[in-house]
């Protein structure tokens, strides 16, 4: 990547491009923290963290909105062609994927706040277990899908869409431990969906790290994969025999 | 980016880099070497879709030679009917050599020698048989410098139709003058003075007098060698438009120093470096997914 950004004649061009996918890479890493203290803030119980995650949103927003200034004015300054331009796409795309994983972050540390204090007692035991299993997996999807965008890896970037369905296995795993929950006990019906809600924002944030890492094969091949399966990800740029 | 360099840097033997044609940017000589192996990696063949569907010009094979400098090397590309190409690169390329060679404008260089083939409708322009005056009036041209003659804008636009006899009396004659005018865009501005100099004009004006003259003798290919780098944006923007209505009844081939104006008005572009034709393609792929790694650094901005 800092290989694709050097080398205009126009310095500032060089600049510009560097200060806009260093930036990208801070929110990145921003966004990645997010995830993992209100997973583990849910796990631990720990009311500040929850606390921190919620004051930090509004950094988030604040990078994307930054971000977005900074790619328009690119754009309008430099008229990015090739390379470049896919540069500053994918970076705009990525960037509303990273504000999306936020808001779920944001989802379940305000659950957290809200259960705070209870006891260890159904749904929430379970939900915790479930978290522990499932937080780890999408957050290391989203610092891989960032790397491998960093690095300009497309085997990477393929690696994690892979891994998705590992994380929609435990999902699905985690909904039928909490059917049985509600079975035994409907009365705790309305626990169990706030519960879903938070395996679901887990579940979410896998399907944007992977959408991140779709963002890697157009930034580095020029082919847009956004509704491809992975094997179609997968699959080596075309040749020269044609024009597409 | 798709084309990965060549590790061994041997030494360019069938593409010398001239030291104007180095690039701003150029420092290392290792970069110079290896820029030299990528377009050398080309050998002639150019990346991408060179050919299109009933070409109404096709060139195969081209060489242009002036003395000892061989200018254009092996190249090979179909114009397509109502379409806009663009042809790009670096100063010194042989954009403008190749674009002269479509209709033998370098005929009138003395030392310039041609080889290969472009054939209009399937015949070779380069034959004996063929008249040169009857070629360029179907291959018209509108230069960089607009350059109407001395005359008035009535006889600018009149010039060419008399010289062909295409018009039997002054009524058709008339009606040919208004109609290059209206589909260059000019009537409106200039039905009332058609008597004045076309030297009185604007330089966007002069430059859409340019175009009436050259579609005046009904051509069927329009050649553009940087007909917008003497105009200011509006003039530009005028005659860009002016190209893409154009494109609807002929095929235009344009050179281009400005990769903007080649994105915005054609909708095949062809990127030449040293001689070379690199790579041709889409516009819309060229500019957002080139294959070849110089047409890449070109259009960045990385040399030039």
């Amino acid at each position: 990547m800092t290989e694709l950004a050097e080398g205009h004649i126009v310095k500032g061009y060089d600049v510009d491009l560097t200060g806009l996918r260093m930036k990208f890479l801070e929110m990145g890493a921003l966004v990645h923290d997010q995830v993992q203290r209100a997973s583990r803030a849910l796990i631990q119980g720990d009311a500040d963290s929850s606390r921190t995650v919620l004051a930090r949103e509004a950094r988030v927003n604040e990078y994307d909105l930054s971000l977005d200034e900074d790619n328009i004015a690119l754009i309008a300054r430099r008229q990015p062609m090739g390379s470049d331009l896919r540069v500053v796409i994918s970076i705009a795309r990525a960037v509303t994927d990273l504000e999306r994983v936020g808001d779920e972050a944001k989802k379940i540390a305000r659950y957290s706040l809200k259960h705070h204090g209870e006891r260890d007692i159904q749904p929430l035991g379970q939900l915790r277990r479930d978290v522990r299993h499932m937080a780890p997996l999408a957050a290391s999807m989203l610092r891989d899908a960032l790397d491998a965008f960093d690095r300009m890896d497309p085997k990477a970037a393929v690696r994690v869409a892979e891994r998705d369905h590992e994380l929609n296995t435990e999902f699905h795993a985690a909904l039928r431990s909490l059917v049985t929950v509600a079975m035994e006990d409907p009365r705790k019906l309305q626990a169990i969906v706030e519960s879903v809600l938070v395996l679901k924002a887990l579940e979410r944030i896998g399907d944007h790290a992977k959408s991140i890492a779709r963002h890697v094969i157009y930034l580095v091949q020029g082919r847009d994969v956004r509704h491809e399966d992975t094997a179609v990800m997968a699959a080596p740029p075309s040749g020269n025999d044609t024009d597409k | 980016m798709n084309t990965p360099l060549t590790e061994e840097h041997t030494a360019p033997a069938a593409a010398p880099v001239e030291d104007s044609h180095a690039g701003i940017n150029v420092k290392p000589s290792q970069r110079k070497h290896a820029i030299a192996d990528l377009a050398q990696q080309a050998g002639g063949k150019t990346v991408g879709v060179v050919s299109v569907d009933d070409p109404i010009m096709s060139a195969k094979g081209v060489n242009v030679y002036y003395g000892d400098k061989h200018a254009i090397r092996e190249v090979s590309l179909d114009i397509g009917r109502n379409q806009v190409i663009s042809m790009i690169g670096p100063s010194g390329c042989g954009k403008s050599t190749f674009l002269r060679c479509l209709n033998r404008m370098n005929d009138t260089i003395e030392g310039a020698r041609v080889t290969g083939s472009i054939t209009m409708e399937g015949r070779d322009i380069y034959d004996r048989r063929q008249d040169v005056v009857q070629l360029r009036a179907r291959v018209g041209m509108v230069f960089q410098k607009p350059n109407p003659f001395p005359k008035s804008i009535y006889e600018n636009v009149s010039y060419g139709p008399r010289i062909h006899g295409l018009a039997s009396d002054r009524v058709e004659m008339d009606e040919i003058v208004q109609t290059s005018l209206q589909r260059a865009g000019l009537w409106e501005e200039v039905k009332d003075r058609l008597l004045q100099p076309g030297t009185s004009l604007s330089g966007g004006q002069q430059q859409r007098l340019c175009i009436a003259r050259a579609i005046a003798i009904d051509p069927e290919v329009i050649l553009m060698d940087e007909p917008c780098s003497a105009l200011d944006p509006i003039a530009t923007a005028r005659i860009e438009d002016l190209i893409d209505e154009l494109r609807a009844s002929y095929a235009i081939c344009i050179v281009t120093h400005s990769m903007q104006q080649a994105a915005r008005v054609s909708q095949r572009t062809a990127y030449f470096h040293l001689g070379d034709l690199i790579e041709v393609g889409e516009t819309d792929r060229i500019f957002t997914n080139p294959r070849h790694k110089l047409t890449e650094d070109y259009i960045t901005g990385r040399f030039g």
